[in-house]
C-alpha cells in the first residue's frame, strides 16, 4: 500500500506540473515535472521488478512448557522460494508479557533461496501464561529503486509460561475415603502396611508372619498384629479466582502467589500416585477431571497457566461450589486470600458431609504492611487486619479444616509442616 | 531515517526561501521558512503521512509560484526534488515505527544512498532537458495535456497490479459477491 500511495501521490503531482506548464506554456514550469516524473518512473520499474515474494519461515524452541523462572531460546530460520531478495528487514514481534534476555528479535540483509537457515535467535523470558505468537513482520526492498513491500510471513508456535513450583515434602493427608490402590495415604484400614494400627484375635487364614508372639507370650492365645493399609486417595485443588479474594501487593498479585502454590500442591500430590483434579473457580467452571500420572500434571499445570481472575456474580461466594463435582469423602484442598463469613460457612458444610478439607491462605499482611507508611494508623489497621484473620482462621480450625498460613516471603513446605503439627495437636 | 528526511525537507524549503530573499520575493521566502518549520516538526513528530503529503503539495505550489516569479531554476529543482525524497524517507519512517530503531540501520543507510543517487539523477535529467528547445502552439499543449491526463489514468490502472502487497487477496476483495441479504 505504501509503494502505491507514494507512485499516485507522484504521478499526480507530475500531472499538474506538466499540464500546467504546458497550459501557461511556461517551459520552466513543465521542467519542474521532470524529477518527479524520473521518480515516478523509478518506482514503477522497481515495483516490477520485485514479485510478489513467497517467504518461508519457522520459528524453533526445544520446549513449549517453561516455568516461569526459566528462559528459553527461539530461533527464527527463514529462507525465499522463489527468489533471493537483496534487503530484507524481518521483525519477530514478541507477545505482550513476554521480554527478550539476550539476543535480536530482527534480521536485516540479504535472503537467499534453498534451505531454511537460522536468521533470528534470541532468549526469551516471560510471565504465567499462554502466548500465541503472532506473524513475522517483514520489509523488502527491490534490487533496484526505492520500491519497498510488506509481507507478513506466518510461522504459528505457542508457548506456555508455567506458573514457578515449589519442591515439596509428601503432604500428608487424612480423608476419610481412599481408593483401592496402593500409595501413601493411610486409609484407616487394617491390612498390610507399615505404622501398627492394632491387635486382634487369630482367626483362620491368618498370616502366621504376623502373629505377635509377646502378646501370645503374655496372653496364652494367639493375636495378630494389623497395620495401617496405604493407598491413594482423590485430592480436588479449588483455587480461588474470585478478584474479590484477591489483592495487589506493591507491584505483584496475589492470584500469581495462589497458582505458584497450587502448581506446587499438583505436583506433590501427583508425584505420590494420587487421583488429583482442579477446579478454578471464579469465570467460567473450569474442571480439570481427577486423573493420575504426568499427563494429569501436565494438564492442571496447563489450565493454572491460562488461568485469570475474574469477576462473576454467579461466583460470588463459595456457595456455588459444585459440590457434586468431588468423589465423597474424598480430600479437598482450597487456596485463596480473603475470606468472609459465608466462605466459611460453605467450607464448614462441605467438611460436614465428610470432605476432608485443606485450607491454603496465603497471609499478604506483612508484605501489604512493608509497602506502607509506619504511623499509629498504620499500626492500628494492621493489628485490627491481623485480628480479623486469626478470628476467621481460628473458626475453621475450630470446624476441623486444615488451615495453612502461608506467607509468600517464606516456604510453602515450612507453612504445611507447621500447619500439619498444630492439626495433629487440635484432632488429639 | 527521521534525521535525513527532516535535513532534506527543510534543506529543500530553506534554499527556496533564501532564492526568494535574494530576489526580494517575500511570497515565497516567509510561506517558504514556516513550511519547512512546520514540516520539520512533522517529521520529528511522526504526524500522519496525509499532513506530509499536504506539505509536499503546498512546497511544489510554492516552487511554481518560485518558477512564474522567475527565480533562479537551480534552486527550484533542488527544493522539489529534495522534498520529494524527503517526503518519501518521511513515509517510510512511519512504516518502520513498529521496528526496533538499531534494526532499521542497514536498511535506511542503503535505501538513503539509492534515493539520493536518484535524486541526483532526476536532476542531471532535468538539466539536459532545459537545453531541449521545443516551440507549441496552445490548442498541441492543450493536446499533449489530455493526452497525459489520458496517460495518467492508463499507467494508474495498470500499476495497481504491480503495487498490491497481497494480489491474491486485493483480488478476492475486488470479485468478491456482496451477502445475500444485502
Amino acid at each position: 500500500m505504501l509503494t502505491r500511495y507514494r507512485f499516485a501521490v507522484a504521478l499526480g503531482l507530475t500531472l499538474i506540473l506538466a499540464i500546467l506548464g504546458l497550459m501557461t506554456r511556461n517551459a520552466q514550469l513543465a521542467l519542474l515535472s521532470i524529477p518527479v516524473l524520473f521518480y515516478c518512473a523509478t518506482l514503477l520499474i522497481s515495483a516490477s521488478l520485485m514479485a510478489t515474494p513467497h517467504i518461508e519461515a519457522q520459528r524453533h524452541v526445544d520446549r513449549i512448557r517453561i516455568p516461569e523462572e526459566e528462559t528459553i531460546e527461539v530461533s527464527v530460520a527463514m529462507a525465499s522460494a522463489d527468489r533471493s531478495h537483496p534487503m530484507i528487514l524481518a521483525h519477530d514481534v514478541i507477545p505482550v508479557g513476554t521480554s527478550v534476555v539476550s539476543g535480536d528479535t530482527y534480521y536485516q540483509g540479504p535472503l537467499e533461496t534453498g534451505h531454511l537457515q537460522h536468521r533470528i535467535q534470541y532468549v526469551l523470558e516471560g510471565v504465567r501464561g499462554v502466548y500465541d505468537f503472532p506473524a513475522i513482520q517483514a520489509l523488502l526492498c527491490s534490487h533496484f529503486g526505492l520500491a519497498v513491500r510488506e509481507v507478513s510471513i506466518a510461522a504459528p508456535i505457542e508457548l506456555r509460561f508455567l506458573p514457578s513450583r515449589e519442591k515439596l515434602d509428601p503432604i500428608q493427608i487424612r480423608p476419610r475415603r481412599t481408593r483401592s490402590f496402593t500409595g501413601p495415604i493411610r486409609s484407616n484400614l487394617p491390612g498390610s502396611g507399615v505404622d501398627f494400627y492394632g491387635c486382634r484375635t487369630f482367626t483362620q487364614g491368618d498370616d502366621i508372619r504376623r502373629i505377635n508372639w509377646r502378646a501370645y507370650a503374655r496372653t496364652n492365645e494367639l493375636i495378630i498384629s494389623d497395620y495401617e493399609q496405604e493407598r491413594i486417595t482423590d485430592v480436588s485443588l479449588i483455587l480461588d479466582a474470585r478478584i474479590r479474594a484477591h489483592a495487589f501487593v506493591g507491584t505483584e498479585h496475589t492470584f500469581e502467589f495462589a497458582t505458584q502454590a497450587t502448581a506446587s500442591l499438583a505436583t506433590s500430590f501427583c508425584n505420590q500416585g494420587n487421583n488429583v483434579g482442579l477446579l478454578v473457580y471464579g469465570d467460567v467452571l473450569n474442571w480439570i477431571l481427577p486423573g493420575v500420572g504426568r499427563s494429569q500434571l501436565d494438564r492442571i499445570l496447563d489450565a493454572l497457566s491460562q488461568s485469570q481472575l475474574a469477576s462473576k456474580i454467579a461466583f460470588e461466594d463459595l456457595r456455588q461450589i459444585p459440590a457434586r463435582l468431588f468423589p465423597p469423602y474424598s480430600q479437598l484442598v482450597l487456596i485463596s486470600c480473603n475470606l468472609d463469613e459465608t466462605d466459611i460457612e460453605t467450607l464448614a458444610l462441605l467438611k460436614s458431609r465428610g470432605y476432608a478439607i485443606l485450607f491454603v491462605s496465603i497471609n499478604t499482611l506483612l508484605l501489604e504492611r512493608a509497602g506502607l507508611p509506619q504511623s499509629r494508623e498504620t499500626e492500628l489497621a494492621a493489628r485490627i487486619a491481623n485480628l480479623r484473620r486469626t478470628l476467621y482462621l481460628g473458626s475453621l480450625a475450630r470446624y476441623g479444616v486444615q488451615v495453612v498460613d502461608w506467607d509468600p516471603s517464606n516456604s510453602l513446605g515450612e507453612a504445611l509442616e507447621r500447619s500439619r503439627r498444630i492439626h495433629r495437636r487440635q484432632t488429639k | 531515517m527521521r534525521m535525513l528526511a527532516g535535513a532534506l525537507v527543510t534543506s529543500g524549503l530553506v534554499a527556496l526561501s533564501l532564492g526568494g530573499i535574494a530576489q526580494h520575493d517575500l511570497v515565497v521566502a516567509i510561506p517558504g521558512i514556516a513550511l519547512a518549520a512546520l514540516w520539520g516538526l512533522a517529521v520529528a513528530l511522526h504526524w500522519p503521512r496525509l499532513l506530509h503529503t499536504c506539505c509536499l503539495g503546498a512546497t511544489a505550489a510554492l516552487c511554481a509560484l518560485s518558477v512564474i516569479l522567475r527565480m533562479p531554476l537551480l534552486i527550484t529543482l533542488f527544493s522539489i526534488s529534495a522534498s520529494l525524497y524527503g517526503w518519501d524517507l518521511a513515509l517510510l519512517d512511519l512504516r518502520l515505527l513498529s521496528h526496533p530503531r538499531e534494526a532499521t540501520f542497514r536498511l535506511t543507510r542503503k535505501y538513503a544512498i539509492r534515493g539520493l543517487s536518484l535524486g541526483l539523477a532526476g536532476g542531471g535529467v532535468t538539466l539536459i532537458a532545459r537545453y531541449i528547445q521545443v516551440q507549441l502552439s496552445f490548442f498541441t499543449a492543450f493536446a499533449i495535456s489530455c493526452l497525459s491526463l489520458v496517460l495518467f489514468l492508463i499507467i494508474h490502472r495498470h500499476s495497481r497490479g504491480v503495487f498490491d502487497e497481497n494480489p491474491s487477496e486485493a483480488k478476492e476483495k475486488r470479485t468478491a459477491k456482496p451477502p445475500a441479504s444485502l
